[in-house]
C-alpha cells in the first residue's frame, strides 16, 4: 500500500509541475497584450512602463520568471494580482476556493443522493414508464446547458417581480445586507445556483448507475444470491450495489474536483464569487498570477481526487492494490 | 434595508416556482422618507473595483466609489461641468486674485476646520502631500504626470530626479503651502485647463498620518485603502473584496448632512445579470459605475414604469480612425468618402436601438465649447462614391482595407453595418472591405504602433475642457495621435488655445480647430454615448454627470421614500 502510494503522489508531483509549467508559459505568452501597458492605461511612457515592469519581475529572463513562480507557489506566496491594486492572489482565491467548495459539495451531495437511487430505481423497473420518464428528466437536465437554464430563469423572475408575482433572487451569494435570518439572507440565493448545478451531475450520475446496475444485475453471482434465497433487498444493496460502486467511484472522485472547479458558467451568471468566476475575470483583465494559480490549484485538486479515488477503489476492491 | 426578502417566497424545487403571490414594484408615488435610507446599486461589469487608492485611479468603476469617499480643491457641476470649489473656499480666477503671474501661480484658500473621517485635519500640507505623493515614482501612478504634469517639477519627481515638488513659502516651487488654509501650485505653461484636471482623483486628499503608517505602503501591496480615512462625503463601512463595498455617511464632511445612511455598490461582473437583479429588486439602481444598460436591455428599460430609465449624454464618443500614412487613406478625398458614407442614424437608432446618439462631432454635447454649429460631413452616400471615383475610377483597383475595432456585441454590429454600408455606399466588395474584432487591449496596442489601416474607437473626457478632445487628440506631438493626422496650421490654434485665459475667445479658437479637424476627417465621429441607468422610482435626487460620476454635493439630494 505504501509503495502504491508512493508511486501515485511521485505521480501527482509530476503532474503539478507539468501544469505550473504550462500555465506558466500561457501566461508568458498570453494574447491580448502586455499586462504592464494594461495597468498603466492610455497615458504613460517607456520609462514607465520599465519602472513597473520591474516591480513585477516581468523583466526577468523567462526560466528566472518561472523559478519565481515555483517558488513562490512552494511558499505559498502567490504574490499579487495585475488587476486589483494591492490585493494579493491568495487574499482573492481563498474565499473564492471556500464558496466554490460550499457550492459544488452541496450540488454534489443532492446530485448523488437524488442521481444514484433514481439509477438504481430505473435499473430495477428496467423497460417500465419509471424508468422511461426518470431516465428522460434525467437526460434532459444532462443535456441542457446551465447558460440555457439560467438566462431563462432570471427572465422569469423579473417577468414575475414586475407583475406581482413571486420570484427569487437573480443573483449574488449571499444578502447584500445581513438580517440574521439565514432563509432571507442565505438561503433563498444559494437554493437555485447549487440545484442548477446538480442538475448536471444528476442527471450524470442516475444515467450511469442505471447503465453499471444493469450489467451487475445480470451477472451470475447475483443470480446465484438470489437463487439462494436472498432477500431481494440484500441482493440489490450488499450484493449488487457494491460491485456497482466500482465503476461509479472512478467517476464519482474527479466530478467532485470538476464541480467545484467547473461551475464557471454558473458563478458568473449569477454573480457567485468564487474560482471559476475569479478564472473569467482573470482572463477578461489579463490578470495571469490569479490565472495561472487558479488553474495549478484546479489541477492539484483534481490530481488529489484521483488519488483519493485510487485509495477508495483500492479499498472496495483489493485486487487494486496488490496489482499495483 | 431595500431587499424585499419577504416577497422572495421560497418554493421547494424550482418546479414548483409558479405563479401565487401577489405584490409588485410599487410606483414611489408615497412621498414619506423611508425609515431605511440604504441605497443598493449595482456596480456592473466588474467583479471588484481596482482600487481605492484616488491616485492610482484609472477607470469608471473604481472611481464611482474614490468620488464618494474623497474629495479635492475642485469638483464639477453635475449639470454643467463647470468647476466649482470643492474642500477650497473659492474658485481661484484672475478677479479675485486667485490666479496670478500671467496664469502660472494658482492660489487656493481651503474651507475652515476640514477633517478627514477619522478626525485628522485636512489642511493645506495635506493637500500638498495628496498631489506630491500622486507623483512619487515609487507608487507609479498612471495618470499623474497626465493630470499633473504641469505643475513646476511635477515630471522631474514623477522620473525621481527630485524627492519632492513641495517648496517653502516664499519658494517657487511647484507646491507651496503659504500657510495652514492657503496652497500655491506654479505651473511651467499657463494652461487654462489647469482647474479641470485637478478635478480628477490625483489631487483628491488623502490621510497623510494613515498612509505613512501603512507598513506595507507600495503600490500594489497598500492595505491603508481597505479602510480608509476619507475626505469626501462617504467613509468606508465595509469592503468585501469582490462582492461589495458599503459606505456610511462622513461625520466631519464639510457638506450638507445626508439623509441615506448608507450606500452599498455590489460588484456585479454580467451587466445582463445586473439587469434581471434590478428588476428583481435587488438593487435600486442599475447602469452606475463602468457599464450602461446595455443596448439588448435598452427596449425593455424603456418600457419600465414611472421613467425609471434615465438617458443623459456621456462624455464619449465612438468614431472610425483612419491612419494617414497607410494608404488609401494618405488621400483626404478617401477619407472624406468613407466619412461621407456611414449612415450614423441607422447605427445609433437601428442597430444599437436608439442607446446612442448619432453625433458626428468631436467635443461631445454637454461638454463645455460643444460646437452646436458644426458643419461636420454629413451621410451622403452619392457623394461618398463620387469622391471615391474621383481618386479611383475603376473601383475594383481599390485596395484591400480591414476596419479593426474591439471586440464587443455591439461593436459586432456596428461593424457589420459600415461594411455593409461601404460595399452600399462606395460599390466596394466585400473582399475589399475586411471586418476583425480584437480584444480591446490588443487594439489599443496596434493603435499606438500604428499596425492598423482604420479602426473604430471610443473616447472618454479626461476632463470636461474641449483641450482634452483637440490639442490632447490632433496636434503633431499628441501622444493620443495615432491616427499621425497633421491639420496645416492646427499645432500652432492650439498653442494659443491651451493658454488663453479669455474662455470666449479661447471656445471659439477651439470650435474652428473641430471644424478643420472634422473637415480634414482626423475622425470619422458616428455616435456619442448616453448615461443610461434605471433607478427605482422611490429614489430621489440621484444623478449621473456627463463624465459618468455622481459629484459629491449631489449625495446629499438623494433620499428614498416610502414604498
Amino acid at each position: 500500500m505504501l509503495q502504491f502510494l508512493l508511486r501515485r503522489i511521485l505521480g501527482l508531483v509530476l503532474v503539478v509541475l507539468v501544469v505550473t509549467f504550462v500555465t506558466f508559459l500561457m501566461g508568458l505568452n498570453a494574447p491580448g497584450g502586455d499586462p504592464i501597458a494594461i495597468l498603466l492605461g492610455l497615458h504613460n511612457t517607456p520609462a514607465e512602463h520599465a519602472k513597473l515592469a520591474h516591480q513585477y519581475g516581468l523583466d526577468l529572463p523567462w526560466y528566472q520568471q518561472y523559478g519565481n513562480f515555483v517558488l513562490h507557489l512552494l511558499q505559498g506566496n502567490f504574490g499579487y494580482s495585475y488587476a486589483f491594486r494591492g490585493q494579493s492572489v491568495s487574499s482573492i482565491l481563498v474565499p473564492a476556493i471556500q464558496v466554490s467548495a460550499t457550492l459544488g459539495v452541496f450540488a454534489f451531495v443532492i446530485a448523488l443522493i437524488i442521481g444514484i437511487p433514481v439509477g438504481i430505481l430505473a435499473a430495477l423497473r428496467r423497460n417500465t414508464t419509471t424508468d422511461s420518464v426518470s431516465m428522460g428528466v434525467m437526460l434532459a437536465l444532462y443535456a441542457i446547458p446551465a447558460f440555457v437554464i439560467i438566462p431563462f430563469y432570471q427572465a422569469w423572475m423579473a417577468f414575475d417581480a414586475t407583475h406581482g408575482l413571486f420570484y427569487l433572487p437573480t443573483s449574488g451569494w449571499t444578502a447584500t445586507e445581513l438580517s440574521g435570518n439565514f432563509f432571507n439572507d442565505v438561503f433563498i440565493y444559494r437554493v437555485v445556483p447549487i440545484s442548477i448545478l446538480a442538475f448536471t451531475e444528476m442527471g450524470y450520475f442516475a444515467r450511469l448507475t442505471r447503465t453499471v446496475m444493469l450489467e451487475v444485475l445480470g451477472q451470475d453471482y447475483v443470480r446465484t444470491a438470489r437463487a439462494k434465497g436472498v432477500s431481494e433487498r440484500a441482493v440489490i444493496y450488499i450484493h449488487a450495489l457494491r460491485n456497482a460502486m466500482l465503476p461509479l467511484l472512478t467517476v464519482i472522485g474527479p466530478s467532485l474536483a470538476f464541480i467545484v472547479s467547473g461551475a464557471f458558467v454558473i458563478e458568473f451568471l449569477f454573480n457567485i464569487p468564487g474560482v471559476g468566476y475569479q478564472g473569467v475575470h482573470a482572463v477578461t483583465l489579463h490578470d495571469w498570477p490569479v490565472l495561472q494559480y487558479t488553474v495549478v490549484i484546479l489541477a492539484i485538486a483534481v490530481v488529489v481526487m484521483n488519488l483519493l479515488t485510487d485509495i477508495a477503489y483500492s479499498i472496495v476492491d483489493p485486487r487494486i492494490r496488490i496489482s499495483a | 434595508m431595500l431587499r424585499r426578502a419577504p416577497r422572495m417566497l421560497f418554493c421547494l424545487t424550482l418546479v414548483s416556482l409558479t405563479l401565487l403571490a401577489a405584490c409588485g414594484k410599487t410606483s414611489g408615488q408615497n412621498q414619506a422618507l423611508a425609515k431605511n435610507q440604504t441605497l443598493t446599486i449595482a456596480n456592473s461589469g466588474i467583479s471588484e473595483i481596482a482600487t481605492l487608492d484616488p491616485a492610482l485611479v484609472t477607470d469608471l468603476n473604481s472611481a464611482s466609489v474614490v468620488s464618494m469617499a474623497f474629495a479635492g480643491l475642485v469638483g464639477l457641476d453635475a449639470t454643467t461641468l463647470a468647476v466649482k470649489a470643492d474642500l477650497a473656499q473659492d474658485l481661484p480666477s484672475v478677479a479675485n486674485g486667485g490666479i496670478t503671474n500671467g496664469g502660472l501661480t494658482y492660489t487656493f484658500h481651503l474651507k475652515p476646520n476640514l477633517k478627514f473621517s477619522n478626525g485628522d485635519p485636512i489642511d493645506a500640507s495635506v493637500i500638498a502631500y495628496s498631489v506630491d505623493r500622486s507623483l512619487n515614482p515609487k507608487l507609479g501612478a498612471p495618470y499623474a504626470t497626465f493630470y499633473l504634469g504641469a505643475i513646476k517639477g511635477a515630471n522631474d519627481r514623477f522620473a525621481g530626479k527630485i524627492p519632492t515638488i513641495i517648496g517653502a513659502p516664499g519658494s517657487s516651487a511647484g507646491i507651496v503651502v503659504v500657510d495652514p488654509t492657503t496652497i500655491q501650485f506654479n505651473l511651467t505653461s499657463p494652461i487654462a485647463y489647469f482647474l479641470d484636471a485637478l478635478t480628477y482623483s490625483t489631487a483628491f486628499a488623502v490621510d497623510p498620518l494613515q498612509v505613512n503608517a501603512d507598513p506595507s505602503n507600495k503600490a500594489y501591496t497598500a492595505k491603508w485603502t481597505d479602510s480608509p480615512d476619507t475626505s469626501g462625503p462617504f467613509m468606508v463601512d465595509q469592503w468585501q473584496h469582490n462582492v461589495q463595498i458599503s459606505l456610511v455617511p462622513n461625520p466631519n464632511w464639510y457638506g450638507k448632512k445626508l439623509t441615506l445612511t448608507k450606500v452599498t455598490q455590489v460588484f456585479v461582473a454580467e451587466p445582463n445579470t445586473a439587469y434581471s437583479s434590478y428588476k428583481t429588486n435587488q438593487y435600486d439602481i442599475d447602469g452606475y459605475g463602468g457599464a450602461a444598460i446595455s443596448s439588448d436591455n435598452y427596449q425593455d428599460a424603456q418600457s419600465l414604469p414611472n421613467g425609471q430609465l434615465q438617458q443623459t449624454p456621456y462624455l464619449s464618443i465612438n468614431y472610425v480612425a483612419t491612419n494617414w500614412n497607410v494608404a488609401p487613406f494618405t488621400n483626404p478625398t478617401v477619407r472624406k468618402a468613407f466619412a461621407e458614407a456611414i449612415d450614423r442614424q441607422t447605427i445609433a437608432n437601428q442597430t444599437l436601438k436608439g442607446s446612442v446618439i448619432p453625433s458626428d462631432h468631436i467635443v461631445p454635447q454637454g461638454m463645455p465649447g460643444y460646437f452646436a454649429g458644426l458643419k461636420g460631413i454629413p451621410f451622403n452616400p452619392q457623394q461618398a462614391k463620387t469622391d471615391l471615383q474621383s481618386v479611383y475610377p475603376d473601383l475594383s483597383k481599390f485596395p484591400q482595407v480591414t476596419l479593426t475595432y474591439p471586440k464587443t456585441s455591439d461593436n459586432d454590429k456596428i461593424a457589420a453595418k459600415m461594411q455593409a454600408d461601404f460595399e452600399a455606399y462606395l460599390g466596394l466588395s466585400s473582399n475589399q472591405i475586411k471586418i476583425f474584432g480584437e480584444d480591446f487591449n490588443k487594439l489599443v496596442s496596434d493603435v499606438q504602433t500604428f499596425k492598423l489601416q482604420f479602426y473604430i474607437l471610443a473616447w472618454i473626457a479626461d476632463y470636461p475642457d474641449a483641450q482634452d478632445w483637440l490639442s490632447g487628440q490632433f496636434t503633431s506631438t499628441s501622444a493620443n495621435n495615432d491616427q499621425n493626422a497633421r491639420i496645416p496650421g492646427f499645432d500652432q490654434q492650439a498653442a494659443k488655445a491651451d493658454v488663453d485665459q479669455n474662455q470666449t475667445e479661447r471656445l471659439s479658437i477651439y470650435n474652428q480647430m473641430e471644424e478643420e479637424a472634422v473637415d480634414n476627417v482626423a475622425w470619422i465621429p458616428f455616435s456619442q454615448s448616453k448615461n443610461l441607468y434605471v433607478v427605482e422610482p422611490y429614489v430621489h435626487g440621484f444623478t449621473i454627470d456627463g463624465g459618468g460620476l455622481t459629484p459629491d454635493d449631489v449625495w446629499a439630494n438623494v433620499y428614498i421614500t416610502q414604498h
